[in-house]
């Protein structure tokens, strides 16, 4: 049944059921289901307003003073911050940082992840164990992650280090995180390792309901195993795959942790996203009305993002 | 598949697992590790000198038990609550005619992508007001932030997949929409609550921004930004570090282990926050 | 109906539990007193346990809440805090000059002048207390004295047939002879991380190469012949030290001196303990020496102090920091790490000389412990300097640790980042009143 009959259908039945409530008495039961259906919906909209809609406008309301950390008022200075902040080198600079740092570590969790999904795909023994194995960065807290891969990267006495100079690989230690040509690529590993498994997953569970007769229709055909893959399984999960894509993009991009904690956006400013700008703005250098501004240009990137989404899903209806 | 392609597998399921595995194998094995034995190089990949001196010191040293204990508290207040206001509103969503409905729909899925360091400043001033920094259910609310609309978004599909036929029955039977809810669509539901709820409760435990911020007296402090503070501006030390790394992980392993098959429902339908 | 009063009977439950998660209510007449301090090694952390339970032993209407951030987060933590509207009543060993004078300057601080006559004026070390005078008031109380020293293995000196080094020259001979990246050792760690102790140790070179960061006028003066001549020297050393140290603070410089990695590292007396606890094969090879000079002697001197927020429980923040002065108290701080602070007070200096540590390590304590009269703070460079109410901007904005990244880590000649570095410092400061 489509989810519009089925509502239909539903309403109707609720019609019934509201007749046969009143008959009952019952004061609930009084109220008509576009009633019931606001009264269930308000516990959520009353959080939305309070904990989210509110913050927004507040946030822009800041956003418009200058104000010190230390000052319990302001300045009205209206968009003085936003001209400061796109006359200002840093704000292009950590936006550029961010583009990158999320289109890197969805790109490739994106590919990875698919190629992790069709292998996981494939019979062999142990292979739930493995499957549930691949889950672990991802239930990992943020600051473990963090902490682990500090100590893998570590130049002195780190064993990644000592295995690449130890095989021969590279002659002296990389300084993963605090060389400003490694340290964005040392976070976008890290970045990728931690949420791998979600693409796994998702691109998986895809996989396992595509009919298996189109696999067989196209070898009767004589179709390789590539463009199989092609024709197949790529047509099959690319609508999984971008909206996965986007979602994931958009969370990278928000991502605050990882990148803080590894290397609090430094060396050299190489990996100062935007999430970062905002806290030394508002914390490093008391200036709240600025990191607000940086903060509220952030919402409207994201509210871009989502409109590609929307439309997309307009487009296909599920 | 033919299985003759398993023995060609093996080497690639091999490079999978050292990718995904060896960082954790690190961490458990520095833990039990003394802290000369860090610093050596070359590395010994299974410790020389096995001791448990940093899990007792975790916690006869430092307040380990009492970060954990607040993490605890604060999360699972904050899945709770996420979980009846969420499913309350989901359950709308699937279920009722209401005028706006699919615009609502979208403003959850935006409210779910907020990012954190744009509520961060206004929360900690509102929470001043309100005199809820520094407390416990003040970081709770704060984690519905991102909690409330994942538990929406997941939830109402899951409501959408459970048969309209066994609800319809119960009205006819004459019990009200809300009987039929808690009657025949909850224990329906049961496993995708449980699946929702442990995301909720995942998100919850590696939050750090808002942890950080609004909680300032130690007391009250939860693990992510607790154990950022073992790395002590003077100090490292990495057996200690190591143990609290593994014992903070050890949660959500469990809980992963025990609904494995129903993870999916969660991953799947949630997009997934990270 | 029955249905609905369990639903709501969930909720409740629900909102009971998450009530049951705040913090409890206290007694009325207690007064709750949140206690702020960097100094977050685990035996420390007990220390201040301790102190607090030995407190709740004679005062019983007060309750220390010890709260903890590190040394580079702590400023911003205060800031949070100061937003939020409740800063905590009292902070201890921030050693920021520069914030706690600006918060002087906006009346947040309680005047701890009064204190100081109750304990006993004399028997303070004069020049400490006048570091923390700021507006007529004594914003803070001072209790340790440090600066930081060279500290050298001795074995991989003997090794090499060179002396312990006094001069920039020797000691950039001595960490070029020493850095052998194949055993995995390094001559030098010079740190060039976004962090204060970056901060700090390019502050001393500017100081030893005769510069000045700000002139006697408080005028900017980082784009001089000094600063290029100390900037090049510091990214020198550089070469001789781990190829991590674009990341270096603190608890890094330290960690690889501990770990065997570096045959020399810049730190404050902390190391004894670390030693103590983590390699006590290297006290033997151990010893320290002042920082070598180009052409000056020159260190930088810093406080651990107590600060007194303005709020409704001042009075008993007050008291509690007059517990903590007391002799026995004072020396029960410094016992974790002992030989890393010296004491303002006259009467606790003879326990520390006891210190079984400190017996034993004359070759490490002696230039930690002993006077000295070249020790700079960052916010009065020299007896003519006027007291630089900038500092505190200039900090906040990491200048002369962004300058030394660019330098060591970008590759930017010396003379076009010391120039660049002068023009931010400028503008950090321009609008900056007194």
């Amino acid at each position: 049944m489509a989810p519009n009959e089925a509502e239909a259908a539903l309403a109707r039945e609720g019609g019934a059921s509201w007749r046969a409530a009143r008959r009952a008495g019952g004061l609930l039961a009084a109220l008509r289901d576009q009633h019931l259906g606001v009264i269930l919906l308000l516990p959520s909209a009353l959080t939305f307003l309070v904990l989210l809609v509110f913050p927004l406008g507040y946030g822009i309301w800041t956003s418009f003073f200058q104000r010190h950390v230390l000052d319990p008022e302001g300045v009205w200075v209206g968009l003085g911050n936003y001209v400061w902040l796109f006359g200002n080198r840093e704000f292009w600079h950590s936006l550029t940082i961010s583009t990158f740092w999320a289109g890197a570590t969805v790109g490739l969790q994106i590919v990875l992840g698919t190629a992790v999904a069709l292998l996981l795909h494939q019979p062999f023994k142990g292979r739930s164990l493995v499957r549930g194995l691949v889950l672990f960065p991802y239930m990992m807290p943020v600051v473990s992650v963090v902490l682990v891969w500090m100590l893998l990267y570590n130049a002195l006495y780190g064993v990644i280090n000592y295995l690449l100079v130890a095989s021969g690989i590279v002659g002296a230690p990389i300084a993963w995180l605090s060389d400003p040509d490694s340290a964005f690529w040392g976070v976008v590993f890290v970045g990728v390792w931690k949420y791998l498994p979600f693409v796994v997953v998702i691109v998986l569970a895809r996989l396992q309901v595509i009919p298996q007769d189109l696999y067989e229709a196209a070898r009767i055909d004589g179709a390789g195993a590539v463009a199989r893959f092609l024709d197949i399984t790529l047509h099959q999960i690319k609508d999984v795959l971008l909206v996965v894509a986007l979602l994931r993009t958009i969370f990278m991009f928000n991502n605050f942790e990882i990148v803080f904690l590894l290397t609090g956006g430094g060396p050299l400013r190489a990996t100062m996203t935007l999430p970062i700008l905002v806290y030394e703005q508002a914390f490093g250098t008391y200036e709240l009305g600025r990191g607000s501004a940086i903060a509220v240009v952030m919402f409207f990137l994201l509210i871009a993002v989502m409109s590609v989404y929307f439309a997309f899903l307009r487009k296909e209806p599920d | 598949m033919p299985p003759r392609n398993a023995a060609r597998l093996y080497p690639l399921v091999l490079l999978l697992l050292a990718f995904v595995a060896f960082p954790l194998y690190w961490m458990a094995s520095t833990s039990l590790k003394p802290q000369t034995e860090v610093f050596r190089v070359p590395p010994t990949f299974v410790p020389e000198t096995w001791t448990l001196r940093h899990y007792v010191e975790l916690f006869w040293l430092t307040d380990f038990g009492l970060l954990f204990v607040n993490s605890l508290k604060v999360c699972l207040v904050s899945t709770g609550l996420a979980l009846v206001v969420g499913s309350l509103g989901a359950y709308a969503l699937a279920r009722f005619r209401v005028r706006g409905k699919e615009a609502y729909g979208r403003l959850v899925l935006l409210a779910y992508m907020f990012p954190g360091a744009l509520l961060v400043i206004p929360l900690l001033l509102l929470f001043r007001q309100l005199g809820l920094t520094n407390s416990h259910l003040g970081l709770s609310l704060a984690y519905l932030t991102f909690a409330v609309p994942f538990v929406m978004w997941v939830m109402r599909d899951f409501f959408a997949s459970v048969p309209v036929d066994l609800e319809e029955a119960a009205l006819i039977d004459g019990a009200s929409r809300l009987g039929a809810l808690w009657d025949v669509v909850l224990p329906q539901a049961v496993p995708g609550l449980i699946a929702t709820g442990i995301f909720a409760f995942l998100f919850a435990w590696n939050e750090y921004l808002f942890a950080l911020i609004l909680i300032s007296d130690e007391s009250l402090r939860t693990l992510p930004p607790g154990m950022m503070r073992f790395v002590s501006t003077t100090d490292t030390n990495w057996g200690l570090i190591m143990a609290a790394s593994t014992l903070a992980t050890l949660p959500m392993a469990l809980a992963f282990g025990l609904i494995q098959r129903y993870l999916v429902t969660g991953l799947g339908a949630g997009g997934v926050k990270g | 109906m029955k249905r609905r009063e369990l639903l709501a009977a969930g909720l409740l439950g629900g909102f009971g539990l998450a009530a049951g998660g705040a913090r409890p209510a206290r007694a009325q007449a207690q007064a709750t007193i949140r206690f702020l301090t960097p100094e977050t090694d685990p035996s420390q952390v007990r220390v201040w346990q301790e102190l607090i339970q030995g407190f709740a032993g004679v005062n019983r209407t007060v309750t220390i809440r010890p709260e903890y951030a590190s040394w580079d987060d702590l400023v911003r933590k205060i800031s949070a805090d100061l937003i939020a509207g409740a800063p905590p009543e009292i902070v201890a060993g921030s050693s920021r000059t520069g914030f706690m004078a600006s918060a002087a300057r906006r009346n947040l601080l309680v005047d701890l002048a009064p204190l100081v006559d109750e304990l006993g004026r004399d028997d303070f070390h004069k020049p400490s207390l006048e570091a923390w005078h700021y507006n007529g008031i004594q914003a803070a109380i001072p209790y340790g004295m440090q600066w930081p020293v060279l500290w050298c293995r001795t074995d991989l000196f003997q090794e090499a047939g060179l002396a312990l080094p006094t001069t920039w020259d020797e000691y950039r001979a001595a960490a070029e002879r020493l850095t052998n990246p194949s055993r995995g050792i390094y001559g030098a760690c010079f740190p060039a991380g976004r962090t204060w102790n970056t901060e700090i140790q390019s502050s001393i070179t500017i100081w030893a190469a005769g510069g000045h960061i700000f002139d006697e006028r408080l005028n900017v003066s980082l784009d001089t012949p000094e600063v290029r001549r100390a900037m090049t020297y510091y990214a020198e050393m550089c070469r001789f030290s781990p190829p991590d140290i674009g990341q270096y603070g603190f608890r890094e410089a330290s960690a690889a001196y501990t770990s065997g990695k570096s045959a020399t590292t810049f730190y404050w007396g902390r190391v004894l303990s670390h030693l103590y606890q983590q390699a006590p094969d290297l006290l033997q090879k151990t010893k320290t020496v002042h920082i070598p000079h180009g052409g000056k002697r020159a260190t930088s001197l810093g406080w651990d102090e107590f600060v007194v927020y303005r709020g409704r429980n001042s009075r008993a923040a007050l008291e509690y920091v007059k517990y903590l002065m007391q002799p026995r108290q004072v020396y029960m701080m410094m016992e974790p790490v002992i030989a890393h602070v010296v004491p303002t007070r006259n009467s606790v200096l003879p326990m520390l000389r006891q210190h079984e540590w400190v017996q034993k390590n004359p070759d490490i304590v002696t230039t930690l412990i002993e006077p000295i009269d070249f020790g700079i703070s960052a916010t009065k460079e020299s007896p003519n300097h006027p007291f630089n109410y900038k500092w505190d901007a200039f900090q906040a904005r990491n200048i002369l640790p962004d300058m030394v990244q660019r330098i060591v880590l970008g590759r930017e000649p010396v003379a076009l980042a010391v120039e660049k570095a002068h023009k931010e410092a400028v503008e950090a400061t321009r609008d900056i009143r007194q």
